[in-house]
């Protein structure tokens, strides 16, 4: 067999989502976490199966419970991405993860600036127990993550919707309702789909709002 | 209600026909293609659902259905399926595959071996002139495609042929009609249609071509040079709307854009193919009658397609002014160069050979050939795919026979001519290959054999 010359073509542009995810101690029952551990593990899975030319899905994951806010997966290709189930405990610190999400959307070494703009989405099934309203206000007026498409999900009664509804504002999407660990599965279905149908549409910068009955539609 | 168009499971068409839908054949502006279980048919999905929508699909499939389109290879519009969904279904050749497919590697994939597997230079050149040559036809027609994608453009997914089909004939105008759509594929879109200047015409036909020849052939968008793949996706917006900062790569003059991925272009354009892509994205990306019409593009690639030799070593195809192969470095084998010229027969003077050639060809050792009419008549469109001869190289001499018709074989000291039709009769490379009777005007063939590059 010869040997061929190499050549370079250029790469897709890296398409990221970024999820926040509550895992305080609420999120152990009724089987919450192990349905969104089973949720995100599905939609990473969907997205490796992606093969786009002109975007690359990326994943990061940032948890807030009892070790306060962490960056439990860092933004990697879908592809690549090593899994780890999230344990519940401990309080909901959410202020601290928008932060953490604030820093992650404007570090150009991580998240470069040919990268279309990102996907936020949020799920909890609670009330902040930090201060979170400086913080989300700096997340949504610094330069890209004002931009991005939001998408959130409030699990039961307990959550603070108008936190929820001060996240996705104005970022196209409306607040999600669920009231069972069942609903995170749909939700994440949802986000997947939104995703994947923006990562093979024709200009993937482009951020469409998707219309409240979606998501009863994909049962 | 706005299930997703990726999800449908089966839809209903105006007959009450039902239709399981597989796979996902493209997405693009307008909606998806979805594959029906079972091939041969696909269906067309729009996102916009809207009654006004429904009623120019419905008039727009009415004009399409006249037209005279049974003898192209484009995917005829059936029926149109039953609300709440907006589509149709359509015809599908089974074993075809988006163009996109050869202009876009895997990521991770070796480049220069999944060029070659894709057919390499050859077989892309033969593709697109056969979608050149399918455009400078419907432009013939009065008729404007509109839309011309990687998407929409359907290629044989076995590598040993060259089909070629365009699917979405809903995307068919008059050339001049009024109501004429602006829409486009982004990456594509002429920029006019971009900046919303305008309507679809055959001159933006004309700029989406140049694209996906150049893209196809060098896997690099002529738009996107390194400034603007490396920046923020609004410059990529910018470049594609032809904004003056981003001159297209290879601008001999203006090198405020230029690209260091993709395959070399004295590779990959001859050239001709280097001068059209010029017309094209130089001053045709600003003024559009510049840019060269798709009939040009057509014998251009041809005539590139026809300059190539298949490697010994890679099996890659590569022009024949190379000594060495540019994907391997396999010196270039023995070949035998044909030459095409014009014999004209005059009642006061011998009969002579005209001028330069108008055509020539590349005929590999012992690797049997065939002429189509479009080199030995000067036929174009599918009159030229007729296959008239077979010629084989033995490299001390030629073997030919006709498949269609006779030809003529005369010595160079006018020794008696010798007729040969559909059994193998040997030539000497310096005897002269007549494709008429000698005493009318037709085309002849002349050979001048080249052995092997030194090592």
């Amino acid at each position: 067999m010869v040997s061929l010359k190499e050549f370079t073509v250029s790469s897709p542009r890296p398409l990221p989502v970024i999820v926040l995810a509550d895992i305080s101690g609420s999120m152990a029952e009724g089987g919450k976490i192990q349905a969104l551990n089973a949720a995100v593990k599905d939609m990473l899975a969907s997205f490796s199966d992606e093969e786009d030319v002109q975007a690359q899905i990326h994943v990061a994951i940032i948890t807030f419970g009892r070790d306060g806010a962490r960056l439990h997966l860092p933004l990697t290709p879908a592809a690549q991405a090593q899994w780890q189930d999230m344990p519940a405990d401990g309080r909901t610190p959410m202020g601290a993860a928008f932060e953490q999400a604030r820093e992650l959307v404007e570090d150009r070494t991580r998240l470069p600036g040919r990268a279309y703009r990102p996907t936020l989405v949020l799920v909890s099934d609670g009330i902040p127990t930090d201060e979170w309203k400086p913080a989300l206000e700096r997340l949504l007026t610094s330069e890209r993550a004002s931009k991005a498409e939001r998408m959130a999900l409030a699990i039961g009664a307990e959550a603070e919707n108008e936190v929820l509804q001060a996240f996705v504002a104005g970022g196209g999407q409306r607040v999600f309702r669920g009231d069972e660990a069942r609903e995170i599965r749909k939700f994440f279905r949802f986000v997947t789909q939104t995703v994947t149908r923006r990562s093979r549409a024709a200009n993937p910068n482009v951020v469409t709002p998707a219309t409240p009955t979606d998501l009863d539609s994909l049962v | 209600m706005d299930e997703l168009l990726e999800d449908l499971k089966e839809v209903v068409d105006a007959r009450g026909a039902r239709y399981r839908l597989g796979g996902l054949l493209g997405t693009g502006g307008q909606g998806a293609v979805r594959e029906v279980a079972g091939g041969r048919l696909a269906v067309k999905l729009f996102a916009d659902r809207s009654a006004t929508r429904r009623e120019q699909l419905r008039r727009q499939l009415l004009q399409v259905k006249l037209l005279p389109l049974s003898t192209l290879p484009v995917a005829r519009p059936l029926e149109m399926l039953q609300p709440p969904v907006l589509g149709y279904v359509m015809e599908l050749i089974t074993g075809m595959v988006p163009l996109q497919r050869l202009m876009t590697p895997p990521s991770g994939a070796h480049v220069a071996e999944w060029y070659l597997q894709g057919g390499g230079l050859r077989r892309r050149l033969q593709l697109l002139a056969r979608l050149a040559e399918l455009l400078a036809r419907l432009h013939g027609m009065g008729l404007v495609y509109a839309d011309p994608s990687p998407r929409n453009t359907f290629v044989s997914e076995d590598v040993r042929h060259t089909e070629l089909w365009l699917i979405d004939a809903d995307n068919l105008h008059a050339a001049s009609s009024p109501g004429a759509p602006a829409f486009y594929t982004p990456g594509y879109g002429a920029p006019e249609l971009v900046r919303g200047h305008g309507a679809v015409n055959t001159l933006t036909d004309a700029h989406a071509l140049a694209v996906l020849v150049f893209q196809t052939l060098s896997l690099l968008h002529p738009l996107l040079g390194d400034a603007v793949e490396e920046g923020e996706p609004e410059l990529q917006e910018r470049a594609l709307a032809g904004d003056e900062a981003f001159p297209w790569v290879d601008h001999p003059e203006d090198r405020r854009n230029p690209a260091s991925r993709g395959l070399p272009r004295e590779l990959v354009l001859t050239t001709l193919l280097r001068q059209l892509s010029h017309e094209a994205l130089g001053p045709g990306l600003g003024t559009p009658s510049s840019r060269p019409s798709a009939a040009r593009w057509a014998e251009a690639l041809h005539d590139a397609a026809a300059l190539t030799l298949e490697c010994t070593g890679c099996t890659g195809g590569f022009y024949l002014n190379r000594e060495r192969c540019p994907f391997c470095d396999t010196p270039r084998a023995a070949f035998v160069l044909m030459k095409f010229r014009r014999w004209e027969p005059s009642r006061s003077q011998a009969p002579k050979l005209m001028g330069p050639h108008v055509a020539v060809c590349t005929l590999p050792q012992a690797k049997p050939q065939v002429l189509t009419a479009r080199l030995t008549e000067g036929d174009t469109g599918s009159a030229g795919q007729r296959p008239r001869v077979e010629l084989t190289s033995d490299g001390k001499r030629l073997s030919v026979r006709c498949l269609e018709g006779s030809c003529i074989v005369t010595a160079p000291d006018g020794g008696q001519p010798v007729e040969i039709g559909d059994r193998r009769r040997a030539m000497p490379f310096d005897w002269l290959l007549h494709f008429g009777p000698l005493d009318s005007p037709h085309r002849t063939a002349q050979f001048e054999p080249f052995p092997e590059a030194r090592p």
